[in-house]
Formats: C-alpha cells, structure tokens, sequence
C-alpha cells in the first residue's frame, strides 16, 4: 500500500531523476571507454601526481558508506529507538556507496583486465589487500542487513509475528558484526595513506580516526540528504524528529572532526622542524591551499547552520547544511591526497619525469621539439613540483560513478521498502 | 648470501647524463620515461648553481632505484609485483602481473617509479627497440615461476623502475650505467663480501644512504662531496674549494689501501665488480645487444 502511494506521488520526479541520473552515468561509461581505449593519458595524473580524483572519490564513497552503516547499525547495536525508522535507509545507502566505492578503483587502474590479480596473488603486508578484503565483507554484509531489515519488516506486514522477530533479531546479532565492519573498512582506507612514510601529510595516527569521524559526517550529511529529498517527492515518511536528532548529532561529529583536524595542525605547528611544517604549509598555502580554506569554511557554515535553533527547524536549510558537508568531506579528500604529492621528498631539479612525452625529449632548456602534444612546457618531460587537474574525462568518470549512486538510491527507494515501518501500534 | 648494492661518488659526477641516457637506451625507456635521472643540487634549474658568484656551489645527484632492504614499495605492492629478489636484494618489477594501482609510486620516498601512463612512444625516427633485446625472467626460483622482470617494449599501464638491469646482471654483466659512466663515480658489486670494492668503498669513503631516517635501508650508497677527506666549506671570497682534489683524491687512496672508486684503471686490475655468484650458473637467458 504506501509502495503504491509512494509511485502515485512520484512519479514525474521520479522518472525525470532517473533520466537525468542515466544521461551523467552514460556520459561517465563513454569517458571510462576512451579512458580503457587510450589509457590513463587522457587524465592530468603523472609520475609526480600519481593519484588524484578517482582515489579522492574511492575514499569519499567509503566514508559515506561507512558512516550510512554506522548509524544504521549502531541503532540497533545500541537500541536507539529513534533512528530505526531510517535504519533501512542509511543501510540502502552503505550498500550502493560502497558498491560504487570498489567500482571506482577500476577507472585508478592502468590494467584493469588484471584486476583479479588481486585475488590470486595477495599480498598480505599491503593495505589495499586489506581493504579489498573489508570492502568486500562490507558489501555482503550491508545488503544482507538490509535484506534482514526488510524481511523482517515483510514479515510483520503479513501478521506473522514470530518470523518478525525472527529475523529482527538475526538483524540486531547480525549489527553486531556490521558496526566494527564498518569502523574498519575506513579506518583500513584511511591506513592506505596513513602508513606511508613517503607521504608526511599522510603519516599520521590521527588519519585513521579524522577519517572515521568524517566518514560520519558525510554518512549522516548524505543520510539527511536523502531524507529531505525522499520525504517531499517520494512521500516516505520520515518523522522529521527524526532529522532533528540526526542534525544534532551531525552538528556534534562536526566539531569531533574540526578537533581532530586542528590537533593534527598544532602537532605539526608547534615543533617548528621543517618537516612537520611544510607539508601543512603546502595544505594551506600550495597551489592547491584553497581546497583547505574552502573545507573549513564550508563545516563551520554547515555547524553554524546546524546549532542555530531558527535555521535547523527548516528542511531546506538542513538540506544545505548537508550539501555542505559532503562537499566539504569531498574537499578534505582531495586536500589530502594531491597536496601530498606537489613536493617530493627528493626535490632537485629537473624534478619528476612525467612518464609521458610532450614533445620532443631534452634535458635542457634547449631542445628541438618533434612532437608536439598537448603541452604546458613543450619538449620538457620533467617536473620538479607536481601539478594536477582533472581532465574533464576524470570529471565525467567521477560524476558518472556519483550518479550511479545515486541511481541506485533513487531505484532503491522507489522499489524497495526502505521507509519508516508502519507504526507499531497499527501492526500489533 | 649475495647483496647487490651500487655506489656513486658525488665528487666525481660531473653530470653529464651519461648514465641517464645509456639507462634509456640499455632498458629501451620510452619518452618522459627516465629510470635513472641526474639531479642538480644548487639552483633551481638543472645545471645552475646555488649562490651569487664567486661564491656558487653546484653538484649533481644520479638517482635511480635504491633497492631498499625495507621497501615500502614492495610491502604496499597488493599482487607480490614488486618484490624484492632473494638471492641478491634486488627490487624488481613483474610486468605481467602489475595492475597499474600505483600505489608502489605513492609509497616510494625516492620518487623513482614511472608508469606507463599511455601506449609507449619513441622518438620519431627511432621505430625499433634499442637497448637489451629479448625479455628476460627472473633466474632465482625462490621470486617463483613466470617473472618477466625485463621486456624491451613493457605495455600501457605498468609501473616501471630501474632494475640495476637485471638482464645483465644475471648474465654476469654490470648494469649499464656502471659501464657508460666516464669519470667512474659508479661502483657496483656485493655489498655482503667485505672484501668487494664496494663493501670497501661504502666503508671508507663515508658513504651515506639517501633519506636515512626513514629506515628504508637502501642498497644504493652516495659519496657526498663535502664529506671527502681534508674538505672546508668555501668562505670568504676565494673560489670555493669544497671538491676534493687529485692530490686528496690519492692521498685518500693510500689510506684506504689503494683503490678510490674509479680511480685506479681497470687495466691495472681492481675491476670489474664481482659478478654475482648465485645467480650467474643458473642463468639461462641470451646475451645484451
């Protein structure tokens, strides 16, 4: 019946989403071919840049997903009433982020139809061993857990009360596993970085919990996101009591996350030693230092938006604060990862070879240029501060995989029951 | 055991690329791919020195792979890709089962890792392979079966790497950069056998390994100009004088029982480095170009 409903309200916002969710994925799956036609060229990363947004992204997705099955699990590890309603929700939206987390790995690979090397010959020193493993746990687990929930709430639709709880309480045990899954998959991702010693704006034992405590923020920005979005075109339900008590805790991760942040600053800051402080300088101050001022900016508007009593009553307004956070949980992303290649630790001129011509081949600055492609310094082929920016190849491959997401949310939404079960009072 | 380690005496490089450019052609490196490059310490173009003149300061720096003993790169490597070779240290690369993650260039702190970001290009001109022909596979059976450590013409999408060219080095052969470099800066042999030019050098020519601190234990060892015997700082406004001279250069190899790195002529018999025992007999793949 409220499925019913549910597609009488919705349909022409359902539908012109979907279209415009198909037309960013097709444009995304036609730059992936040329990407898989001419290889990882077409995008700005090189030898000195050798990561960028694909990474950025794969670690965003991550996060948002590991902060979704936080909230959906930990509301029933620790019996907290109030979020059941929108514990299949957050669990629908860990499962399709964490989908398109391990898919957007393939874009980042130069060999792609050697992926499965990865199950074949393991090596169980590397973190990303680690995390292909937890991410792929994570996937079953998140979908089995939203099956659980669901099933469960089949179940009760039907009167048949003893497989009700049945299966609530396989879900709640099951939560148990869920919860940790969840902490560990970005505390894993955030391990990729933060054990590299090669990296010094990586390497610090605060990655793990920043990550943990962003992916929160973005989960429960996503989680609200959503809400808001679902409750006035798909009719779902959701009390907004609800998106009050998900704000407030969203408010409280913010200021966990901006601790952790400025204690990591002020133990680089204060020692003074140039290797501490460099690294942080380039944050802020590299070419690449506005992504720093921009994240900063964007959580104290989001936490102002938040603890102000007249804004956060209004659903636009927390919707905004939600934008804001993904983006700014996005923006701590790409501040982390490219800013940490710009400089070397080896830093001599000529620099880095980029790895690709462009142009002719000299060593310097006199040369015969033969070839010329695409250059920014023809006939140079090297780079001693590394330099990035997505290609708009990078860009529809990363905003495919986003609104593969999101369509998987939207289908998710319209097809599956992840709303708010009917009350209690009226099943019994 | 065997370890495999390389020494450069920074006094003698005179940076002229000779290295560089016999790594490309030996390995058939394609365009903006550079194994081995020569980095200038002074100012912030290559070849220009630091300071105002008279009192300017310039030295070079070749940096290639410094197969480390702890190497991030191999322990991050998630398919065993890279991984360090048994019998003598080596870091090499398989460029069949590489992936292309690149996480191996985000864990160097060398920065000496280079991939294959598009289809391998060449000087137009140049359309056929130089250097070592034929691929050549690991000879010690510990790495396991099938490691084409070597190609001439490696695909798109791999990360390739300085291999102190194994190619040769199994075939008894020192790495090419060994053999084209003019001033003899470059030493090779077995750093477990003290009595190796080598293991003599980095023993007494104050040898240093390239970011220390960080514990990654390289195999590869520098000679820093300033540290060489009887050397002062320039001060004042006579020229700088922070190279060790002819006259030093022989007292010091006196004093370290005649041989200096490169000094003494091959003729009179101290080279060429020692090849490497193990793996020379089991050898089986066909000589360089």
């Amino acid at each position: 019946m409220q499925s019913t409903i549910l597609r009488d309200r919705s349909h022409f916002p359902f539908y012109s989403l979907v279209a415009v969710l198909l037309v960013v994925v097709i444009i995304g799956a036609y730059a992936l071919l040329l990407e898989f036609q001419n290889g990882l060229v077409i995008t700005d990363m090189r030898n000195a840049v050798s990561w960028g947004l694909y990474i950025s992204l794969f670690a965003w997705l991550v996060g948002i997903s590991a902060g979704g099955l936080i909230v959906s699990s930990a509301s029933a590890v620790f019996r907290i009433k109030q979020w059941q309603p929108i514990a299949k929700l957050a669990n629908l939206i860990a499962s399709c982020a964490i989908a398109m987390a391990a898919f957007s790995i393939i874009p980042d690979l130069g060999m792609p139809s050697r992926i499965l090397n990865l199950f074949f010959y393991p090596n169980l020193d590397s973190p990303l061993i680690w995390d292909v493993t937890i991410i792929t746990s994570y996937l079953f687990i998140s979908l089995f857990e939203l099956w659980l929930l669901i099933s469960a709430d089949n179940a009760r639709k039907k009167g048949n009360e003893s497989k009700y709880l049945d299966r609530e309480r396989i879900a709640r045990g099951f939560a148990f596993v869920a919860l940790p899954v969840a902490v560990l998959t970005h505390s894993v991702t955030a391990w990729i970085f933060g054990l590299q010693i090669s990296r010094p704006l990586w390497n610090t034992a605060l990655l793990a919990p920043l990550f943990i405590a962003s992916a929160i923020v973005s989960g429960l920005a996503l989680v609200i996101f959503v809400t808001v979005i679902a409750n006035r075109y798909a009719n779902l339900g959701v009390d907004k009591t609800v998106i009050s008590g998900l704000a407030r805790l969203l408010s409280v991760t913010i200021m966990v996350d901006l601790f952790l942040l400025a204690s990591e600053y002020i133990t680089s800051v204060w020692p003074a030693t140039p290797a501490e402080v460099s690294p942080l300088l380039v944050e802020f101050f590299g070419p690449y230092g506005w992504l720093a001022w921009v994240q900063w900016i964007f959580a104290i508007s989001a936490f102002a938006i938040l603890v102000v009593p007249k804004w956060s009553r209004s659903s636009l307004a927390l919707f905004g604060a939600s934008v804001l956070l993904l983006m700014e949980v996005f923006f701590y992303r790409l501040e982390l990862i490219i800013p940490a290649f710009v400089n070397p630790l080896v830093q001599y001129p000529p620099g880095t070879s980029i790895g690709t011509t462009t142009g002719g081949e000299i060593l310097s600055g006199i040369g015969v240029t033969t070839v010329p492609v695409n250059a920014s310094a023809p006939g140079f082929s090297f780079e001693l501060a590394g330099s990035y920016f997505p290609t708009w190849v990078e860009w529809s491959i990363a905003f495919g995989i986003i609104a593969m997401a999101a369509l998987l949310i939207t289908l998710g939404i319209h097809y599956l029951p992840v709303g708010p079960s009917e009350k209690q009072t009226n099943s019994v | 055991m065997t370890k495999l380690g390389m020494l450069i005496d920074l006094s003698r490089c005179t940076g002229c690329q000779s290295c560089a450019v016999g790594c490309k052609v030996e390995n058939n490196e394609p365009l903006g791919i550079w194994w081995n490059r020569v980095l200038t310490i002074g100012g912030d173009e290559i070849d220009t020195p630091s300071g105002t003149f008279p009192e300017v300061q310039m030295h070079y720096m070749p940096l290639n792979c410094q197969h480390c003993e702890n190497a991030p790169c191999v322990k991050v490597c998630p398919v065993v890709a890279t991984y360090k070779r048994e019998s003598d240290g080596l870091v090499l690369i398989d460029y069949d089962r590489c992936i292309g993650c690149r996480y191996c260039m985000a864990a160097c702190p060398y920065g000496v890792r280079t991939f294959n970001w598009g289809t391998p290009e060449y000087s137009p001109g140049i359309d056929f392979p130089v250097g070592h022909q034929g691929d050549h596979f690991d000879v010690d059976p510990s790495s396991g079966p099938n490691r084409r450590v070597y190609m001439p013409d490696r695909p798109r999408g791999v990360v390739e790497k300085c291999s102190y060219c194994v190619q040769r080095v199994d075939n008894g052969i020192e790495p090419f950069c060994i053999q084209v470099c003019p001033t003899g800066a470059r030493i090779f042999g077995d750093l477990d056998d003290p009595t190796s030019i080598v293991s003599t050098s980095v023993r007494n020519g104050q040898a240093q390994q390239l970011l220390p601190e960080l514990g990654t234990n390289p195999q590869q060892y520098f000679i820093p100009p300033y540290t060489q015997k009887g050397v002062v700082p320039a001060t004042g406004n006579s020229a700088p004088s922070n190279l060790a001279s002819s006259a030093e250069m022989i007292e010091l190899a006196e004093e370290v029982g005649g041989y200096i790195p490169g000094f003494t002529p091959p003729a009179e018999g101290i080279v060429p480095p020692p090849p490497p025992p193990d793996v020379t007999k089991k050898n089986s793949e066909g000589g360089s170009a």
